[in-house]
């Protein structure tokens, strides 16, 4: 379980991205506002929304793939946002990322041993000699077996490479795993034994998980602590149990709400009316009031800060 | 013959053969299906089980230099379908019946605006000149709940949302009031919120226009929230067909069993905390070339006997209107490991 | 032997025009190759006497005006367009790839060079070549060099779209996750899914770069007119067309040939070397 070293804590994360065109002179899309995050060592939190909420471009910024406009990035309390190159490369061994696509994610050319050997070699933990059955232990670590070694990407299934991602990911015995979107690519037969993988992972090296997903019913499975982000900024953040028991954003009531039951005895809850407004010219005030069932005048221009609204549990709502 | 209206759709033994290099692949093998007027039947199963197949077949519109198919029966509200000419088909397409697609965005011209398409649709089928299909269009977009009409019908696919594409697929499929709609995947490119708008709109729909429809879907959960009868597929075959609610109640097939005890649901933190690991069904959907010997999910199958492996169960009624492909269906099996 | 000849056999049933395209070119240049010695005739002899002969038996295609033996100067003159071919693609390939992998992976470069580029692209072929003619001396050299930068364009937009694309794939970004140093990432990654591209286009550029040298060479703008390029062949024989019209049509079928059967390996290697189109041929 979780302990009280902080392994990864984003401070005011903002991504801005310029529009280029003469007609969209000066215009920027919001696509990360001001997100801040803590990850305890062996913890999960699952950073919850839909698409274009920014949940991925934070992943993206913590993982240096994408330079943030401004905010900082701490792994076990070094800053690591404005490193170097070579420095942020040293760095990344404790840093690791499992890919959404399981197709795209694996270079088509490359051998299973030589895809899962590159954290090894790169950051130079295996000789070259004891590689194979370095990768060999590794595979088998994931459920996949040393007759897989010799063999292409296009050989496996979908869920085989998922686990080869993560693999890969855990070559380097790293301390933090952001996983984007880890088994939505994957059939549901398949997703249940994918998770079960990265509990398994979890417990035996103590990771701390950045767990990025749409699916809520996964994360419910997945995470200690869920964060819910809209229109680039986080409306809540609470114990996983607390938000999806007893959530306090009207956004995050609508979405638990949206999402389809399987039981036929439960009547289907009305949807939620309008659609995500443009990140470019987001809404003044709270940036859910033109959705909100329950918006009121000041919500339109006063910006709700997040706030603590139970223990450990936070929204940013002026009447939560 | 019955006084009974016929079904809207009946499909009897319905095989499917696609052709890829030298390999043969039997994506769909005896799948028969009915669909009552008005009445919404889903089709669930994973990548790869032949539930889109089934669609394009029954529509005409797999390549045929790479697909054969032949079924017994294949019937539009009692006109037969097999013997119709290629160009009777085109005429029946998007008129009688209709599909929606999962992705919005490949299925709309890109360089067209949506009016134009929308208005074109309406002008083939339905024979209208330009203002009088222009007005149709301006219904069929609040039909779909899109608000400012007006401004929509110039608009490109670009410039819409995917909610929005969606909804303009869905008022091109509905447009000659169709009594039958093939809704393949529609929601699952759109984020949750958007899913259930459509879902609510679809159903909403054929309330008001009286289309049947066959709903596609891998998701137990939108099968639970809209369908009235389930057929579960998989590897090609039909496994499973319920009135909705047994299925989710008395599920009697191995495959139904699993995919119900191995999805994630909302409610997990509550009743057993977070962190639960979840029930796994081992191994991966078969790769389907060659004829498999007996049944399909015997390799997966923890219950699985030796004549599953040498003898393919036929679907076989063992209630009213709940058939199962299993040589165990009459007993209750559970999920072979339980929660850990 | 046998698994050569096996592999033979399966690469003539599952891409027969790589197989076509390749066989021809390799007897091509194997002729061309050993032209020197299997010549029956010196191809630069002069023999007025024998002027304009028909096809015989010493003289298989006859000779031309000056009395050179046709089909001894077309064999040697293989050598100079399929060295041309060759050396042009491989000095434009190697330019344009070391240009283009800078263009795609240094940003600030990336706007000047590719300004360059278009700069270069807008020049014409058969131009450039004869003004660098014109100040340098006219040599095979000069012909490859001159074509060799016109084609670099071609290769720098090829592979810089290649690289963008690549530096945003997943499995690029994983190898950046993995530790990989940007070099690593051009040598593993980058350059393999680089080279099928590549090799490709190679062999278009080889194939007009010898019609354009015989093109050069037959408006004297090219190898000089006493080395027996084809150009230079159909060149000399243009005034003799009635007499003799084997001394223009000869080498422009071979010419032809040959570009065929180029575009042929490059059409068949192309559709080999993609992985998605290969696995739909399996």
């Amino acid at each position: 379980m979780a302990g009280s070293e902080i392994a990864l804590e984003v401070e005011g994360l903002v991504k801005h991205y310029a529009i280029r065109g003469a007609a969209a002179r000066g215009a920027v899309v919001r696509a990360v506002d001001g997100v801040s995050l803590r990850i305890v060592a062996g913890e999960t939190l699952a950073l919850v929304g839909e698409s274009g909420s920014g949940k991925s471009t934070v992943g993206r910024m913590i993982l240096g793939l994408t330079p943030p406009t401004a905010g900082t990035v701490r792994l076990f309390g070094q800053r690591i946002d404005d490193l170097d190159h070579r420095r942020m490369r040293a760095l990344r061994r404790d840093l690791q990322l499992v890919f959404q696509d399981p197709y795209a994610s694996l270079n088509p050319r490359m051998r299973v041993v030589d895809i899962v050997g590159e954290p090894l070699a790169n950051f130079g933990l295996v000789p070259a000699a004891e590689r194979r059955d370095h990768v060999t232990e590794i595979l088998r670590r994931v459920g996949l077996g040393p007759e897989h070694l010799d063999r292409l990407p296009h050989e496996f299934s979908g869920g085989q490479r998922q686990r080869l991602g993560i693999a890969r990911a855990i070559a380097s015995r790293p301390r933090v795993v952001v996983c984007d979107e880890p088994v939505s690519a994957l059939d549901v037969s398949v997703q249940a034994q994918v998770i079960n993988l990265l509990l398994d992972l979890q417990a035996e090296f103590g990771l701390a998980y950045l767990f990025i997903a749409h699916d809520l019913a996964v994360v419910e499975h997945v995470s200690h602590r869920t964060a819910v982000m809209y229109l680039g900024a986080l409306v809540e953040v609470a114990p996983t149990r607390d938000l999806f028991a007893a959530p306090r954003h009207p956004y995050t009531q609508a979405l638990l709400a949206s999402v389809p039951v399987p039981d036929p005895t439960v009547p289907r809850r009305p949807p939620i009316e309008g659609e995500l407004p443009s990140a470019v010219d987001p809404p003044s005030g709270c940036r859910f009031h033109t959705r909100c069932p329950l918006a009121e005048p000041r919500c339109r221009t006063v910006a709700p800060p997040l706030r603590v609204v139970a223990p450990g549990h936070e929204a940013a709502c002026h009447l939560a | 013959m019955s006084g009974s209206p016929p079904p809207a759709l009946e499909v009897a033994d319905l095989a499917v053969d696609l052709r890829s290099g030298g390999r043969t692949i039997r994506a769909v093998d005896g799948m028969s299906l009915t669909l009552d007027a008005g009445e919404t039947l889903a089709i669930v199963g994973e990548s790869g089980c032949g539930k889109s197949v089934t669609a394009l077949a029954i529509l005409r519109l797999l390549p045929q230099r790479i697909a054969t198919m032949r079924a017994s029966r294949l019937r539009l509200g009692g006109e037969d379908l097999v013997g119709l000419s290629e160009e009777e088909m085109r005429r029946l397409r998007g008129n009688r019946i209709s599909m929606v697609f999962q992705e919005p965005m490949t299925s709309l011209n890109p360089v067209l605006s949506v009016g134009r398409q929308i208005i074109e649709t309406i002008r083939t089928h339905r024979g209208l000149d330009r203002a009088a299909a222009t007005a149709e269009a301006l219904d069929l977009l609040r039909l779909v709940r899109i608000p400012d009409g007006e401004r929509r019908l110039g608009q490109y696919p670009f410039e819409m949302s995917g909610g929005m594409r969606q909804r303009v697929m869905i008022a091109m499929a509905v447009a000659c009031r169709p009594a039958v709609l093939l809704a393949d995947e529609p929601t699952t490119a759109l984020d949750v919120t958007v899913q259930a708008q459509i879902l609510d709109l679809l159903q909403d729909l054929q309330r008001r226009i009286g289309t049947a429809m066959v709903l596609i879907t891998h998701d137990l959960g939108v099968v639970a929230q809209s369908a009235r009868r389930v057929v579960v597929m998989y590897a090609g075959r039909k496994v499973e067909e319920a009135p909705v609610g047994r299925l989710f109640a008395d599920p009697r097939h191995p495959y139904t069993l699993g995919l119900l005890a191995s999805m994630p649901r909302l409610g997990s933190s509550a009743a057993h905390g977070p962190r639960g690991r979840l029930r796994e069904m081992s191994g991966s959907v078969p790769v389907m070339d060659g004829r498999i010997e007996g049944c399909p999910f015997a390799a997966r199958c923890a219950h699985a006997l030796d004549l599953c492996r040498r003898s393919a169960p036929e679907p076989v009624e063992i209630a009213p209107d709940h058939r199962v492909a299993c040589w165990r269906a009459q007993e209750r099996l559970e999920m072979a490991h339980g929660r850990v | 032997m046998v698994e050569w000849l096996a592999a033979l056999r399966r690469l003539a049933r599952e891409s027969p025009t790589l197989a076509v395209g390749g066989g021809t070119l390799l007897l091509i240049a194997a002729l061309g190759l050993v032209a020197p010695w299997i010549a029956p005739h010196d191809p630069l002899a002069i023999a007025p006497t024998n002027s304009l002969e028909p096809a015989s038996a010493t003289h298989l295609l006859g000779t031309d005006q000056l009395g050179r033996d046709l089909f001894s100067r077309i064999l040697v003159g293989t050598r100079i367009s399929i060295l041309v071919g060759a050396a042009v693609a491989a000095l434009a390939t190697i330019g344009g790839l070391a240009i283009g992998l800078l263009a795609g992976f240094v940003r600030v470069l990336d706007g000047p060079l590719m300004r360059v580029m278009d700069g270069v692209m807008s020049i014409p072929g058969v131009l450039f070549a004869i003004a660098l003619m014109a100040v340098f001396r006219a040599s095979v050299e000069t012909v490859v060099i001159a074509l060799a930068i016109v084609e670099i364009p071609r290769v720098v937009r090829l592979v810089r779209s290649v690289v963008l694309t690549l530096r945003e794939l997943p499995f690029v970004e994983g190898a950046i996750v993995s530790g990989a140093t940007t070099f690593g990432i051009v040598r593993r990654h980058i350059l393999p899914n680089t080279l099928a591209p590549l090799i490709v286009q190679a062999t278009y550029i080889a194939a007009s770069a010898i019609i354009i040298e015989a093109a050069l060479s037959f408006l004297g703008a090219g190898t000089p007119p006493e080395v027996p390029s084809w150009g230079n062949i159909m060149a000399s024989g243009r005034a003799f067309f009635l007499i003799a019209p084997m001394l223009v049509l000869m080498p422009g079928v071979v010419l032809t040939l040959t570009v065929l059967a180029i575009n042929l390996v490059g059409d068949g290697l192309r559709d080999r070397l993609d992985p998605k189109l290969r696995a739909a041929l399996k």
